[in-house]
């Protein structure tokens, strides 16, 4: 079992669209994945055809009686992904961050008892501000994916957030460019400016924006089953084939 | 129809012998013009140019 954490470097990255069609791509490309949702904001599961209305989810599961596995559901696709569920208060959430600070290798040990594949990707879609949710899923993690839109203030932010990875013994960290649109001077000026800043911590793949992601989404699918010939399948399945790369490279 | 290719100006050139020297290297070429195109791209936009260090360019920036 290896683990993509998949986090955002500012608000609005695209985050949760990324994590589900890395998760769909590596799906699509016969790789067994499993998309694990770590964002109170409970929205990785509408990727996957779920019920609005379904409340079920690890968080509220583990909450209640520590047993989460009964939250586990396949997609339409055959796609297996964990949503985070619908906690009733802030207060359990406050409980459920001093769980996971108290043990902080909480997921990692979860996913290396599941009977799984060995050859299987999780990825965890991580919820916007740093804290025990996102620590814990870097805690699991082989690889950070960073996600950033083409913007300034996550251009500034994303250097740091790097830098807090490995100040905290963090995986490797690559940068992906999220939402690009070539017509735009600004967005070509950041293309230009991460390529010289990251380099190689640069993903090679850029996601273009891509309004086929939204009205998949709109229709609780992913590009991969609503646009199969889009612009934005083909980027995430080559994202997906580069992911598998890079975990490679780490392994050896 | 191609495009008529520019002339290099002498000034061009005085600061291409100034980096370089006659006998420098492409590689170490091609990581200049990177990092002048990287450096030019900040300072069209002033909150990119403070977080790269650089004083930005007065001009109003988005104009092509």
């Amino acid at each position: 079992m290896r683990t993509v954490a998949v986090l955002g470097a500012a608000g609005g990255s695209g985050v949760t669209t990324v994590a589900a069609h890395l998760a769909a791509g590596l799906h699509a490309a016969h790789k067994h994945a499993l998309a694990f949702d770590f964002s109170p904001d409970n929205v990785l599961r509408l990727h996957f055809g779920m019920a609005w209305q379904d409340t079920s989810g690890f968080a509220p599961a583990l909450l209640a009686d520590g047993d989460w596995h009964a939250a586990t559901y396949r997609s339409a696709t055959g796609l297996d992904f964990v949503p985070f569920g619908q906690l009733a208060s802030d207060a359990e959430l406050d409980r459920l961050a001093s769980f996971f600070t108290a043990e902080p290798l909480w997921l990692r040990k979860q996913l290396q008892q599941l009977a799984l594949p060995s050859e299987t990707v999780a990825v965890c879609d991580c919820p916007r501000a740093p804290g025990a949710l996102t620590a814990q899923a870097l805690a699991a993690a082989d690889l950070a994916l960073l996600v950033m839109a083409p913007d300034a203030v996550a251009y500034a932010v994303a250097t740091r957030t790097i830098e807090r990875i490995r100040a905290l013994g963090g995986p490797p960290a690559a940068l992906l460019l999220n939402g690009f649109d070539p017509a735009r001077r600004f967005d070509r000026d950041i293309a230009v400016l991460l390529r010289t800043a990251f380099q190689d911590r640069l993903a090679p793949v850029t996601i273009h924006r891509d309004a086929f992601l939204n009205e998949a989404l709109a229709c609780k699918q992913t590009v991969f089953d609503f646009a199969p010939s889009s612009q934005a399948a083909h980027e995430f399945a080559a994202l997906s084939t580069w992911v598998l790369a890079r975990l490679a490279r780490e392994e050896s | 129809m191609k495009p008529q290719q520019q002339p290099a100006t002498s000034s061009d050139i005085a600061s291409l012998f100034s980096r370089f020297g006659a006998m420098s290297q492409p590689g170490n070429y091609q990581e200049v013009v990177r990092q002048d195109a990287a450096r030019n791209a900040a300072l069209r936009w002033p909150l990119l140019a403070e977080v790269q260090g650089l004083s930005a360019n007065p001009a109003a920036p988005g104009s092509e």
